[in-house]
């Protein structure tokens, strides 16, 4: 390896540390909403990770870094649903947090915003899977034009699909988690 | 159903719940460690398959204008090496999908499965017929041979040929239903 690849190689590597560190939370949030096992939400969130590293070289800051990093998930997470031809499991997401460290005093209101969380996810792990890629996004905060940009549509299109599907998520919530 | 979205209160309180999900902090020297093994495996696995091909394809050329005798060992690695580059090609095509970051929107997805599913029960019921008349002449012949040379009919091959299309009819019965099943819950995602 010359030195002009590794000093390339190094800075991926940086780029790619740094990319993660700021966005690794919204793709975990992303996979979680289509998958229930705890254990394939990790093989899920390393081949998302494996995708963007392959793709980054390529990465010509086109669009922002977080739609570069949804989109891809976007493109990884619809394959996953199209190969696993089934309705993810809904069951309670606590207990695989549970490895996650935080102070005595936190804990009960970790549980209460847990619990919150958990039937807001499952909830939109029932939705339609046009739905459900629509809803996470929105609820990561990304904007119309971003959703539009991750997942090829226009803006306008957008807006009248959320809402629908966020009528969807009101409906499900209002019906508790049957 | 409730047509009317959320007010903007309770969609803020639902953003709130969605960021504030607890997530397992990433190790990113782990995955990186991770990451660039699957690449590396990637990588061999493709050369495997380029030098594969490339190694059939010499063989069969070698055999058909070198090795006077071998013509149809011959063809049969030409035919086979032929069948390995439209593999390379789609493997090929499949990772650049992968990794490219065209929209795949979740209905394009879909109806390429459904196709895909389609196709795949069309040739399930295509090889009952297909394997088993092949198979079936091969082992008459067989037999034939073997009756000629002997005086008698071996009924091992007899034998075999129907043990044989038995397994062709429930893998592929197993198989079509298999799809079938799996092209319904596609249709049912649409």
């Amino acid at each position: 390896m010359t030195l002009c690849e590794l000093a390339m190689t190094q800075s991926l590597e940086q780029r790619f540390a740094q990319l993660l560190d700021q966005h690794g939370a919204m793709l975990r949030h992303l996979v979680s909403g289509y998958e229930a096992n705890p254990a394939l939400q990790d093989e899920l969130f390393q081949d998302i990770a494996l995708a963007i590293w392959s793709a980054l070289p390529s990465f010509r800051q086109q669009c922002a870094e977080r739609t570069f990093m949804a989109r891809i998930a976007h493109n990884r997470l619809a394959r996953h649903v199209d190969k696993v031809v089934k309705r993810v499991k809904t069951e309670s997401m606590a207990a695989q947090h549970d490895d996650i460290p935080c102070r005595a005093g936190q804990l009960e209101e970790r549980m209460v915003s847990a619990q919150r969380a958990n039937r807001l996810l499952s909830a939109v792990r029932k939705l339609a899977k046009d739905d459900r890629q629509l809803v996470s996004l929105a609820l990561e905060g990304f904007s119309y034009q971003e959703i539009a940009e991750v997942v090829g549509m226009s803006s306008n299109h957008i807006g009248v699909r959320l809402n629908r599907a966020k009528a969807r998520l009101k409906s499900l919530l209002e019906g508790g988690d049957e | 159903m409730s047509e009317t979205p959320f007010d903007q209160q309770k969609w803020s309180e639902l953003l709130e719940d969605w960021q504030s999900q607890p997530v397992k902090p990433v190790d990113t020297t782990a995955l990186l460690v991770k990451i660039k093994r699957r690449s590396w495996f990637i990588w061999l696995a493709s050369i495997a398959d380029v030098v594969g091909v490339a190694l059939l394809t010499i063989m069969g050329i070698y055999g058909w204008f070198f090795a006077g005798d071998k013509k149809e060992e011959s063809l049969l690695l030409m035919l086979l090496s032929v069948w390995g580059m439209v593999m390379i090609f789609y493997e090929f095509k499949l990772r650049r999908g992968t990794w490219r970051l065209k929209d795949q929107g979740n209905e394009s997805v879909l109806c390429f499965s459904i196709r895909r599913c389609e196709v795949a029960i069309s040739v399930g019921r295509l090889c009952v017929p297909a394997i088993g008349s092949c198979a079936s002449l091969l082992l008459a012949w067989q037999a034939l041979v073997y009756y000629c040379l002997s005086g008698e009919l071996f009924t091992v091959f007899v034998l075999s040929g129907l043990a044989w299309l038995l397994l062709v009819l429930f893998a592929s019965k197993w198989f079509v239903a298999r799809k079938r099943k799996e092209l319904a819950k596609l249709k049912a995602l649409l």
